[in-house]
């Protein structure tokens, strides 16, 4: 499997009237200096409020209640998020996520696919299966609450990993100060992954 | 420090579903308004279904014996200081706690409401802003006091000189414990004048009686 993304979910209020790129800039959160920036914004009474934008080689995405920064790479965006929280010290938070996705072509990938029980059996009557999905959350020692989701087309195979801290204010550690703690498990968490994957194919991540 | 965090469903993922471009899935719509609207469940589950569960979820806290009461309360928690609807969620607990007919009912409510995580402080302002408070029934009005006195935070700010001016003798009392678990300065200050000044001579002896307590140390 390789991965294709990886990114850093902020949870929390958010204005992206204020998180836009050139504010971003101006503060030295980013490095890119340009004015010029891909910027998405969706108009209509309708449509979300998200502004969807590229700087410093990362995927931006800011929402009322989330921001969304990434690559597809294994590169921790934690830096470009602690500088923006340093900027923003009264921000509601309530989680952080780091997510990775990984994906294989359906012949590399080793092991049997999940089904659902007797599914042979039922063939006739569900037609030919197109997808194929097992999903699997459990909770770490320190609360980390991570999901598995495995999505398998005819053609290929797809795994999100998402590692879910809650943040809160204790005596002990400010919403803050747990968020920034939990966005340096990016590595750890890439790591322990990369584990995962192996125990379940019995190969490396490539 | 070993940090703890709480788990509180995977909100966080920015996993999509498989496009199959047939376009009728619900999943990832951006727009808010179509959104799951708690985030403590990560389905398509409707927001009322989410607060059914959460009723079922306190109720049970309410009827469970005392060792399987902790866990219970621990999810309670967490549900209360992840979930949206905050208000709803505390005007369950208290609705429970009134209804009980369990010995213990107060006090499980108020081990819940004076947890850090959750809100109340946010609760009781609202509160105080909608004049809701004066509507509660005395049992309702004891929890809140009793659990904003026993919190580090400022929630006892919006509910306890409210309570001390209560018309209900009752009422002023569970402030007068308040004051004692806040335990400050001003607190005390409050204390001292209470027990020289207030109408009921039932209060006065409570401040006197927890003034001692907290001379004594």
């Amino acid at each position: 499997m390789r991965l294709t993304d990886s990114n850093i979910v902020l949870l929390g209020g958010f204005n992206p009237h204020i998180i836009e790129p050139s504010w971003l800039s101006r503060h030295d959160v980013v490095e890119e200096k340009s004015d010029e920036f891909m910027t998405e914004i969706q108009f209509g009474p309708s449509a979300p409020q998200m502004l969807r934008f590229n700087l410093d080689g990362l995927r931006w995405e800011v929402t009322l209640d989330r921001v969304l920064v990434g690559s597809s790479e294994t590169r921790s965006p934690a830096e470009w998020l602690i500088r923006l929280l340093d900027l923003l010290p009264h921000t509601p938070l309530r989680a952080v996520g780091i997510n990775f996705k990984l994906r294989s072509e359906r012949t590399e990938w080793p092991i049997d696919l999940p089904t659902l029980p007797n599914q042979e059996a039922i063939q006739s009557l569900i037609g030919e299966v197109v997808t194929s999905t097992a999903v699997t959350r459990g909770r770490l020692e320190n609360g980390t609450q991570m999901s598995l989701m495995l999505n398998a087309t005819q053609a290929e195979v797809v795994l999100d990993a998402n590692f879910h801290r809650g943040v809160f204010n204790s005596g002990e550690m400010s919403a803050m100060e747990m968020a920034k703690q939990a966005m340096t498990e990016f590595d750890g968490d890439w790591s322990r992954l990369r584990d995962i994957v192996s125990k379940m194919t019995g190969k490396e991540v490539g | 420090m070993q940090i703890c965090y709480y788990a509180d469903g995977g909100a966080t993922s920015s996993a999509e579903p498989m496009d199959l471009g047939n376009g009728t899935s619900g999943q990832r719509d951006l727009n808010p308004k179509h959104q799951p609207k708690d985030p403590v469940s990560n389905d398509s589950t409707s927001a009322e279904l989410v607060m059914s569960q959460f009723r079922g979820l306190v109720g049970s806290l309410f009827r469970s014996p005392i060792a399987s009461k902790r866990c219970i309360r621990d999810w309670v928690v967490d549900n209360v200081a992840v979930g949206r609807r905050l208000s709803e969620r505390v005007e369950c607990i208290l609705e429970h706690a009134v209804l009980s007919t369990k010995p213990s009912r107060l006090d499980d409510a108020i081990d819940i409401l004076d947890q850090p995580r959750v809100d109340l402080t946010t609760y009781l302002r609202d509160a105080q802003f909608r004049g809701s408070l004066d509507r509660k029934p005395e049992d309702a009005i004891y929890i809140l006091v009793r659990a904003a006195g026993r919190r580090s935070d400022d929630a006892a700010r919006f509910v306890v000189p409210w309570a001390l001016k209560s018309d209900q003798a009752s009422v002023r009392e569970a402030a007068v414990e308040a004051l004692a678990d806040l335990g400050t300065e001003a607190a005390i200050s409050m204390l001292r004048r209470v027990s020289q000044f207030d109408d009921s001579s039932s209060v006065r002896e409570t401040a006197k009686e927890v003034l001692e307590d907290i001379v004594e140390g």
